[in-house]
């Protein structure tokens, strides 16, 4: 299995915040989702897989190229899709095609006329004039239309409505159509990671807490609840954190089979969301801080 | 790389097409002004003839600002190098084309006797005069742009052309006429006119050529 993206221990450092031996795969033909709370270095990774933002040390390998040294050639293969778009406001969808297609030799007119009556937008409205959906399908119109392998969205969804967010989700289903696609999206709706993503790849400070795929985390991550008299100093450390209330506990266990072993038929086992995993392991980052 | 430059004057054609509009008036305006006699003062038409160029020659720059556009563009397929030469050759070209509908604009609205009143507006040493303030400008002023960004690099860079100014000033204040500098200075001008412009030449291909080395370090290593 090739694989489209190869990240190994980047470390890039600002005033406040470091992201720390960042390393993750994803391979060719499959839909990673990037999560973690507002600030916890998605954009930064993004950024620096794009050579937006330098890194300090460490490998990136896009298409198994370097990302700096084939910088241009490995930008030819990738749509890109930034949370806030940052074009022209003047200018309309017609115009801004003629901006951007010659950048790319594979821009194909007949894909961007699909993508935009799909996406009924407008060609001759002012950017400035569309809602923020309307940005965002015309962003993902943009990334799609030079038949690009890597398809890399920073936030894609946020802000959007439950509507224009499944449209969205449909089109990277859609993507995935063909085999040779790659897509690699952050997001902090961790439903839409649900959805469509195959991979998950949690970041945390600057961390990564996991990288998996979306059964491994399902089958191994769970939510445990019992009562108090359960819980010890010996059982507490085989949660990533866990909620002691006046009625009992709540934790979640990164080992399902580990926690049966130790609470057996005595506790509930309930399968953790992705929200409950970000949340613990927030309680887990905050208390270890 | 000709995409980056072709891609500005895609996308600002409007805005573009007004300026030059606005600066062909003023020009004409300039003459027509000079033929109902009124007292207009020639060195403040080509003060202003500098400055509405050095302001084209930084739409494109102003645009990307508002826009945000670097983050977009640095991200397709292009390299921080191009983007940096691209930056340098619109202003240039702007810069060649605004002074160039300056001249069109006065020589078409002229009269013989304004040509003769003031025969070196409509010589070429003038504008090309112009055209290397707004090289050179370009020149000090673009490194500070991608080191700072927009606001903060014209910030920096009034800064560093202020100091400039005032050291020039006491320098040439506080200097014995006889000494080293004003004798290389008054033997600087005693040389041809062809020797001395082709030194001016390469002076000013260094300073830009620095410049552009400056800039390109400086952006590659950015976070955008």
């Amino acid at each position: 299995m090739t694989n489209a993206l190869e990240i190994t221990n980047l470390c890039k450092s600002y005033k406040g915040f470091h992201l720390q031996n960042v390393s993750f795969n994803l391979p060719t033909g499959y839909i990673m989702g990037l999560i973690g709370p507002n600030g916890a270095g998605k954009t930064t990774i993004i950024k620096t897989i794009l050579n937006l933002v330098m890194k300090q040390e460490g490998s990136i390998k896009v298409f198994g190229l370097d990302h700096q040294k084939e910088e241009v050639a490995i930008k030819k293969r990738i749509g890109f899709v930034f949370d806030t778009p940052a074009f022209y406001p003047h200018l309309n969808l017609k115009q801004l095609k003629n901006v951007v297609a010659p950048f790319y030799e594979q821009w194909d007119n007949t894909v961007f006329d699909d993508l935009l009556d799909r996406f009924t937008l407008p060609l001759n409205k002012p950017l400035k004039q569309f809602s923020r959906g309307m940005n965002m399908k015309a962003s993902i119109a943009i990334a799609l239309s030079h038949h690009a392998d890597f398809i890399i969205m920073d936030e894609p969804t946020s802000g959007l409505d439950p509507v224009v967010r499944r449209e969205m989700l449909d089109v990277l289903r859609g993507i995935m159509q063909d085999e040779n696609k790659s897509i690699l999206f952050s997001s902090h709706v961790t439903s839409d990671i649900e959805q469509a993503a195959d991979f998950i790849t949690y970041v945390n400070q600057g961390q990564v807490v996991f990288s998996k795929t979306k059964d491994d985390v399902n089958e191994s991550f769970a939510i445990v609840k019992g009562g108090n008299d359960l819980l010890n100093a010996s059982s507490a450390k085989s949660f990533v954190a866990v909620r002691e209330g006046e009625f009992g506990f709540e934790g979640l266990s990164a080992d399902v089979h580990a926690s049966k072993k130790i609470f057996g038929e005595q506790a509930v086992y309930e399968k953790a969301s992705l929200e409950d995993i970000m949340f613990y392991h927030n309680l887990k980052f905050k208390s270890t801080n | 790389m000709l995409s980056l430059i072709i891609k500005d004057f895609r996308a600002q054609k409007q805005y573009l097409l007004l300026l030059f509009i606005m600066i062909a008036g003023f020009s004409a305006g300039f003459n027509i002004a000079q033929r109902v006699e009124a007292d207009i003062e020639v060195e403040l038409y080509i003060l202003a003839v500098v400055l509405s160029t050095l302001f084209a020659s930084k739409l494109f720059t102003l645009f990307d600002f508002q826009a945000n556009a670097a983050l977009f563009f640095a991200a397709l397929p292009v390299t921080r190098k191009q983007m940096v030469i691209a930056a340098y050759s619109s202003s240039a070209l702007l810069a060649v084309v605004t002074l160039s509908v300056h001249y069109i604009a006065v020589v078409l609205s002229s009269t013989e006797l304004l040509r003769a009143e003031h025969s070196f507006m409509y010589e070429a040493p003038m504008w090309i005069f112009a055209f290397v303030i707004m090289v050179l400008t370009d020149a000090f002023s673009f490194p500070f742009s991608f080191k700072y960004g927009l606001v903060k690099g014209s910030f920096f860079y009034g800064c560093f052309f202020i100091t400039l100014i005032i050291t020039a000033i006491i320098t040439i204040n506080t200097l014995n006429p006889a000494g080293l500098i004003y004798s290389w200075f008054n033997a600087f001008l005693k040389q041809s006119p062809v020797w001395i412009i082709s030194q001016l030449i390469v002076f000013g291909i260094i300073i830009l050529g620095t410049s552009i080395f400056i800039s390109m370090r400086t952006y590659q290593g950015k976070d955008l």
